[in-house]
């Protein structure tokens, strides 16, 4: 997959797991690797973006006496995902597409 | 590499950042490994996969760049204002729609509210002001797509700038108009319409496809409107050095305009209005199919310094020449 459309990609998939409940950065890796290629370095400028458009909020919590930082997902991060959900349907027709005119 | 020794190569690699982002960096790293440790993964390892400081930090550098060279953007009204002298401007921009206005006085300015997925970098260089904005993951985002009508940059040009404008787009429409005296001028679109009026020019090149350019009280001495799938309108222009408006599928229509070398081009699509001369001292070549014409398919004498030459086809002609009322 291309870089840019792997980051847009990734971006949902990290909301859509945070819609279930807050995780921190060595799981949403470990969650998400089976379903599709992140690494801790790709993740770190896809959790600041989303941060940064009010997409997740941050808080710390304690763990072993040390405070580990949970993302959770904000109302305009709930947005971006049931976009992308409206836009599957649209985008099934286009791969159909692509897929038959590919024969 | 252990982890003290990893962080603190990290940490210097990201010096350009200010020290809350590059904070952040490092307590994410620092996490991700003691979580690592925790679930029994090798530090080494860990470490290794991260890849390297410095291209951990390329990349997390090239995301938050802005560059801003010269310009400082404002945060609040995000305007991007030229600190140096500036003889041409460079507008590179994707998918928006760009307003070139004039103001009475002050410096070059760009007026843009970048949205989430826009990209915007600003330089100044030997007089040369380049304004550029991009959009990332286009694809995924198309309500940021659709929302995107209020979305625009206005470039306020000074009266007192005579230099040379090379703005272009795509998928959005273009509009100038006041804009005094330019040099060189370059407009170029696609899938939207250009609007251009009452300003002064050295040479005005304008380009879009399928949309509409309408050119009204333009004064310069040549000018070049190339479109497809779209009407060409050109109201009281004055080039002398030569006319010249391409277009395919579509109309076109002229009005009290004036030049030494006409040159209408389209196909499918009629040509008529009213240009200013003698057509005595025009070398005239015309053609069209399926249409009636109001010129001669060539009229040619020698002696002859000025030319017009009209073609489309399917279509009418019916270009008629005015005295200009001196």
């Amino acid at each position: 997959m291309d870089t840019q459309r792997k980051k847009g990609v990734l971006e949902i998939c990290v909301l859509a797991l945070l819609q279930r409940e807050p995780s921190y950065g060595y799981r949403i890796v470990r969650d998400i690797s089976p379903y599709i290629e992140v690494s801790e370095s790709t993740l770190y400028p896809i959790l600041r973006r989303l941060e940064a458009g009010d997409c997740v909020s941050t808080f710390s919590q304690e763990h072993n006496g040390r405070l580990r930082k949970y993302y959770r997902i904000e109302p305009q991060g709930k947005e971006k995902v049931r976009q992308f959900l409206s836009e599957a349907e649209e985008m099934r027709r286009i791969y159909q597409f692509v897929e038959e005119e590919s024969k | 590499m252990n982890q003290e020794e990893f962080l603190q190569q990290l940490a210097r690699e990201l010096a350009p950042l200010n020290e809350e982002e590059r904070g952040r960096v490092i307590d994410y790293y620092r996490e991700m490994i003691c979580d690592g440790i925790e679930n029994g993964e090798d530090e080494q390892k860990m470490i290794e996969s991260f890849g390297k400081p410095y291209d951990i930090a390329a990349q997390i550098l090239a995301e938050s760049r802005s560059t801003v060279q010269a310009a400082i953007p404002s945060e609040e009204e995000n305007t991007y204002t030229a600190k140096n002298p500036v003889q041409s401007i460079i507008i590179d921009a994707r998918q928006i729609a760009l307003e070139i206005r004039p103001v009475p006085s002050g410096p070059v300015e760009v007026h843009f509210m970048p949205a989430e997925n826009d990209r915007v970098s600003i330089s100044e260089q030997d007089g040369i002001f380049t304004f550029r904005q991009t959009v990332l993951y286009a694809i995924f985002h198309w309500h940021i797509f659709f929302s995107r009508e209020q979305h625009k940059i206005v470039l306020d040009i000074p009266e007192s700038f005579h230099g040379a404008l090379s703005a272009s787009t795509s998928n959005a429409r273009i509009g100038a108009s006041g804009l005094g005296k330019l040099s060189h001028v370059r407009l170029e679109s696609s899938n939207g319409q250009i609007s251009l009026s009452n300003f002064e020019c050295g040479t005005l090149n304008a380009k879009t496809s399928n949309g509409a350019v309408i050119i009204h009280n333009l004064y310069g001495s040549n000018c070049t409107v190339q479109t497809s799938n779209g009407r060409i309108s050109a109201e009281s222009c004055t080039f002398p050095d030569g006319l010249t408006l391409r277009t395919c599928n579509s109309g076109m229509f002229v009005q009290s305009v004036s030049s030494d070398q006409y040159d209408f081009a389209s196909s499918n699509g009629s040509i008529r209005g009213t240009v200013f001369g003698d057509m005595r001292e025009y070398a005239v070549r015309s053609h069209t199919s399926n249409g009636s014409s109001t010129l001669p398919p060539e009229l040619v004498y020698p002696d002859q310094k000025k030319s017009m030459n009209v073609h489309t086809s399917n279509a009418r002609i019916d270009i008629r020449f005015l005295q200009q009322s001196t």
